[in-house]
């Protein structure tokens, strides 16, 4: 049975699970964890008090329930192990996460997967600002692994990303894969406007009906149906996302872009959609 | 009656223009006369005068026991906010910034949606940028974008665009202005070229423009009237010798704001490839640099685990009191109710408050505690940034009793550390 933390946290002051992974936790009782310490507001508290722990260490995955929106940073940095989160978390879940998996059984705040670095995330619900995006100061968003989401994504999905797959089963907010530098974005729904803009490399695949406004700089190239495409969707469905499993065999429309830089970047719109 | 004392260069911080030039005449402790202010200024001035009080739950109270109230509050706090910094001096937030780190606080400044997406641009663009005084000696070619100085920086024109310069021996009319907006403002009918842009048209018009200069074949505008617009505009940036780009606040009225900013730093970057083109934004004068010295962070930062930590941008000071994230806010400087929607002053208004400002300060609404300040430049000395990041001494004109923003936030450090 792996290590469960039972949310009994009240209010919405922020809690900051930084370090609650499964590899620093590894080996001690729950007596042990329940008296390791954690920062809400600018107070270290027992972990303890916010959390009812149960089951073992010896699991290599952690379980969190109840009321999560205010825990921020959840898996923040992991580097194996699972971590499942019942519920809505709050920002920056999966930052910097290098490795492992952490899933998130709601939706997530702003901040979900910035630079990360591998590893699998993934949010049922919806997420919010920012998803896969740089932290604070950089120049460079997420530069590895899978993010994946069944509901919505606000603005700035995978901005300045630079390698990874990030694949919504929703709609997306506007500029999504703004200045992509590499990597893929995948979005099943209505996609945001001027997906891509500033991109030099990387890949945008639109399966949904919806065609966005697009920026003067992208170019039309050809009506195409590319095998990668299904070897894509293939593997994204084995990983679990849904949203991939009725979409192959189409066509795309494929263009180019952005012009403005490299130019090396694609925008694979489904034909339907046109 | 004395005879009036004439103060000559004193310098306004009422907008991110800090004009220096400003003269006031003080009669018996008063200021009975001044020159040069503009209306921002003036109001300024007559608000910068009225005197500071104390109080703790809207009553007058002494000095000690103000002080003593609000750390006391502060000190029970668990996730504290220290917000705003408007029209503060460099001291003024280097003390606020003191002490946010010694009461494990968040410290966020209020950004306009420019300012954080000139920011952000900084941050992945980079920037290319001018003093404004290097705009008016060089700049041959001004493009305002949805930037409105006569009513943000009323003497901005005036002192920037209409006079000579050493490369501009002939001032405005040598000078090609372009502005962009949405046709409602003064300037654009000073302007010699004037496009009005719906707000969803920003982005658009920006990367039709980039790809003008960097002879592109771009699709066409759904709007013909853009492409030749901008078509001609791209031209007058090549041929220019030195443009500036002036972006003003009404970038917020437009979709995707971040995205405009960041690709007409990039349409500098390129232009800079054959001639020389600078972009500036006019923040408001005030000493925000100094919380970038000290935390090394350019937004809201964390000092809740004892070193500072840059927050995401959308965990600014107005969604922390949104998401109820905060349990006491400590507002500092200037600013206003007007400046928060109305679920932000529902989210204000449940959270016990200080404000540390001058009268004018937060009113509206009745904090916890309200210590009051001098103004710099007017009641107190201090130093200022300009919207370019040239720095000047703000002097005081008149020495009433009361402390600066900075001793204010000191003495609060002190009360807490007892």
């Amino acid at each position: 049975m792996p290590l469960v933390l039972s949310s009994k946290i009240e209010g919405s002051l922020p809690v900051d699970a930084t370090g609650l992974l499964p590899e620093s936790l590894r080996g001690q009782s729950t007596q042990e964890v329940q008296r390791r310490l954690i920062r809400r507001g600018r107070e270290q508290v027992a972990i303890g008090e916010l959390f009812d722990v149960s089951g073992t260490t010896d699991h290599p995955s952690l379980r969190f329930e109840g009321d999560l929106h205010a825990v921020h940073n959840l898996g923040a940095g992991m580097a194996g192990g699972d971590i499942v989160a019942a519920g809505l978390v709050g920002l920056s879940a999966g930052a910097r996460m290098r490795g492992g998996r952490l899933t998130v059984e709601g939706g997530a705040g702003d901040g979900a997967g910035t630079a990360m670095r591998g590893g699998q995330l993934r949010i049922s619900g919806n997420a919010g600002q920012g998803l896969g995006g740089a932290e604070p100061g950089s120049p460079r968003g997420m530069t590895g692994g899978l993010i994946l989401v069944d509901g919505n994504a606000c603005e700035g999905v995978g901005r300045t990303m630079r390698r990874g797959v990030i694949a919504i089963g929703g709609d997306t907010g506007a500029c999504p894969a703004w200045s992509m530098v590499a990597g893929t974005l995948v979005v099943g729904g209505r996609c945001g406007d001027y997906p891509g803009g500033g991109m030099s490399r990387g890949t945008i695949l639109l399966l949904g009906q919806h065609l966005p406004e697009l920026l003067p700089t992208f170019r039309e190239a050809c009506l195409s149906s590319p095998a990668a495409i299904g070897l894509l969707l293939r593997w994204l469905e084995d990983a679990g996302f849904a949203g991939a499993a009725y979409k192959r065999n189409r066509q795309f429309i494929h263009y180019s872009g952005d012009h403005l830089g490299v130019g090396q970047g694609e925008l694979l719109i489904s034909a339907e959609a046109a | 009656m004395s005879n009036p004392t004439i103060l000559r260069d004193r310098a306004c911080t009422a907008c991110g223009c800090l004009c220096d030039d400003i003269v006031v005449t003080v009669e018996d402790g008063a200021v009975s006369g001044s020159e040069n202010l503009c209306q921002l200024g003036e109001q300024w001035l007559r608000t910068g005068l009225l005197t500071p009080d104390h109080q703790i739950d809207g009553r007058a109270a002494s000095r000690d026991e103000a002080f003593a109230e609000a750390a006391s509050i502060l000190s029970r706090a668990k996730a504290p906010l220290v917000y705003g910094l408007g029209g503060l001096d460099v001291d003024g937030v280097r003390a606020a910034t003191e002490l946010a780190e010694q009461l494990g606080a968040v410290i966020a400044p209020e950004c306009s949606v420019l300012e954080k997406a000139a920011t952000a641009a900084l941050q992945t663009v980079g920037a290319s940028t001018a003093t404004l005084g290097e705009i008016r000696h060089r700049a041959d070619t001004v493009v305002l974008w949805r930037a409105d100085p006569f009513s943000e920086q009323p003497r901005f024109w005036e002192r920037f665009i209409e006079p000579s310069g050493m490369a501009i021996p002939g001032g405005r009319p040598e000078r090609d202005i372009w502005c962009v907006d949405d046709g409602k403002s003064n300037t654009a009918t000073l302007s010699d070229h004037h496009r009005t842009l719906a707000p969803a048209e920003d982005l658009r018009a920006v990367w039709q423009l980039r790809a003008e200069v960097e002879g592109i074949d771009a699709k066409q505008q759904s709007n013909g009237a853009h492409d030749e617009f901008f078509r001609l505009l791209a031209g007058r940036l090549k041929q220019s010798r030195y443009s500036a780009f002036v972006l003003g606040r009404g970038i917020a009225g437009a979709s995707h704001p971040r995205a405009v900013v960041d690709g007409l730093s990039r349409l500098v970057r390129s232009l800079n490839a054959d001639t020389r083109s600078v972009l500036v934004t006019l923040p408001a004068a005030g000493g925000l640099p100094a919380l970038q010295w000290a935390s090394g962070a350019a937004g809201p930062v964390d000092y809740s685990s004892g070193t500072p930590k840059a927050l995401i941008e959308v965990s600014g000071g107005r969604e922390l009191l949104l998401s109820r994230a905060v349990d006491v806010a400590l507002l500092v400087g200037d600013g206003g109710l007007e400046s928060l929607t109305a679920q932000e002053r529902d989210a204000l208004a449940e959270t016990p408050t200080i404000v540390v400002g001058g009268a004018s300060s937060w009113t509206g609404f009745e904090p916890r505690v309200r210590l009051g300040t001098l103004t710099p430049g007017i009641t107190a000395e201090g130093q200022a940034f300009r919207a370019d990041g040239l720095a000047l001494p703000l002097r005081r004109m008149l020495q009433p009793s009361g402390a600066a923003p900075a001793e204010a936030l000191r003495l609060l450090q002190a009360a807490l550390a007892r």
